[in-house]
């Protein structure tokens, strides 16, 4: 089989395996409900994205037993499936209230991001990690995980296996965080507006962001996703100014200086759509009954996403640059989650209350 | 050669993005799609 085919094949039965995995979340996740409901628990603490994440992990496993993860690959889309739940999820959001919440979002992103970049440049700097992998780490920690360290590599020339490095941890290192965070918010009481701006200020994947509040509440799923989107919203600047430095100031041939296009270019274009799609709810284009049918719909595709987080987590690629990026890593996360919690509360539970 | 630097052209997942989820509404607003129940079998019920 011609390397093309293969991976037409591997797409197709990816995306057929991810359909049918996803409906087996719904499933369990219903007779779940029902198992807590018959014993008096009203609210199932084993939310679907919990579900889903543990199914994908089986499916990992099992996978990679048996050598055919590699092929069924390139169906485990959870950036496409995150985005289309998001474009969908805003049938469900007025625009007054995306640009509210995206104002403020705005303002802890540009808080969040320049801190905790420089925050991440400084101590990798400190452990001599190189600038290209450097440049990678500090992009995925402050602004979008996966696609952010995507976008810094483009700008900074970074290996194939500083990507794939940066992207194991930004996964390792989300799921846990997707899990303790809405459990820490709950144990101290925030609101679901503070407590979604903090998910969305902090965990590095978008996926997993949405997943975190989706396991706190509606509000908090909203507002975290708007707020994720608005420091996504910054990920082109990002992109641009770190090519010109690189270009200018390490590979020093100030000639060769990135257009201004790349901000255009770089910009996660899937925020137009939810724009969009909430501009036509609020505007009554579509009904109550297509926005019940929509939102449905949304979280079938966040299950979706979230199996795959699940399905492509890969912990081999951790053991390849040794200790140092791993403490990196975690000590720029713990100053995330702190900084981000104060920003968080200050903005959203203060100043936008 | 390919420079890393370059955005690739072609239809990106974000735009794909857009598209498959317009088209879902544009589906679910003509009534194309008028129920998605979670679940869908109702199997361990």
């Amino acid at each position: 089989m011609t390397t093309k085919k293969r991976l037409s094949a591997g797409l197709v039965i990816g995306l057929v395996l991810v359909g049918v995995l996803t409906v087996l979340v719904a499933e369990f996740d219903a007779a779940i409900g029902q198992w807590f409901a018959d014993r008096g628990v009203a609210q199932n603490p084993l939310e679907y994205p919990l579900v889903a994440v543990a199914l994908g992990l089986v499916a990992n496993a099992v996978l990679r037993g048996t050598r055919s993860h590699a092929f069924v690959r390139p169906g485990i889309r959870t950036e496409l499936f995150l985005k289309v739940g998001l474009v969908l999820m805003a049938a469900g959001l007025n625009i007054n209230i995306i640009m509210k919440d995206g104002a403020a979002g705005l303002l802890q992103a540009l808080i969040l991001v320049t801190s905790v970049f420089f925050f991440t440049w400084w101590i990798a700097t400190r452990f001599g990690l190189p600038p290209q992998l450097k440049a990678v780490m500090a992009c995925a920690i402050s602004i979008c995980g996966v696609s952010a360290a995507i976008a810094a590599a483009g700008a900074v020339l970074a290996k194939k296996k500083e990507i794939t490095y940066v992207t194991a941890l930004v996964i390792v290192t989300a799921l846990p965080l997707m899990v303790l965070m809405p459990w820490i918010a709950h144990a101290i009481g925030l609101s679901e507006t503070v407590a979604g701006a903090w998910f969305g200020g902090n965990i590095d994947t978008t996926a997993a962001v949405v997943g975190a509040g989706t396991l706190y509440g509606e509000v908090a799923q909203q507002t975290a996703s708007v707020v994720k989107m608005a420091q996504n919203a910054l990920i082109g600047v990002v992109a641009f100014l770190l090519a010109t430095y690189f270009v200018v100031r390490v590979e020093r041939k100030p000639d060769e200086r990135p257009s201004a296009a790349v901000i255009w270019q770089r910009f996660p274009k899937f925020i137009l759509g939810f724009v969009l799609v909430s501009v036509l709810a609020s505007t009554g284009v579509l009904t109550g009954n297509a926005v019940t049918v929509l939102k449905a719909l949304s979280k079938w595709a966040f299950a979706a996403a979230f199996l795959c987080i699940g399905l492509e987590l890969s912990v081999r690629e951790l053991t390849a640059m040794g200790w140092r990026p791993v403490v990196v890593y975690l000590s720029a996360t713990v100053f995330n989650t702190a900084l981000a919690f104060g920003v968080a509360w200050l903005i959203f539970g203060v100043l936008w209350a | 050669m390919d420079d890393p630097r370059r955005v690739r052209n072609g239809l990106s997942e974000d735009w794909l993005s857009v598209l498959v989820g317009l088209l879902v509404v544009l589906l679910v607003a003509l009534g194309g799609l008028a129920r998605v129940p979670w679940p869908l079998f109702g199997w361990f019920r």
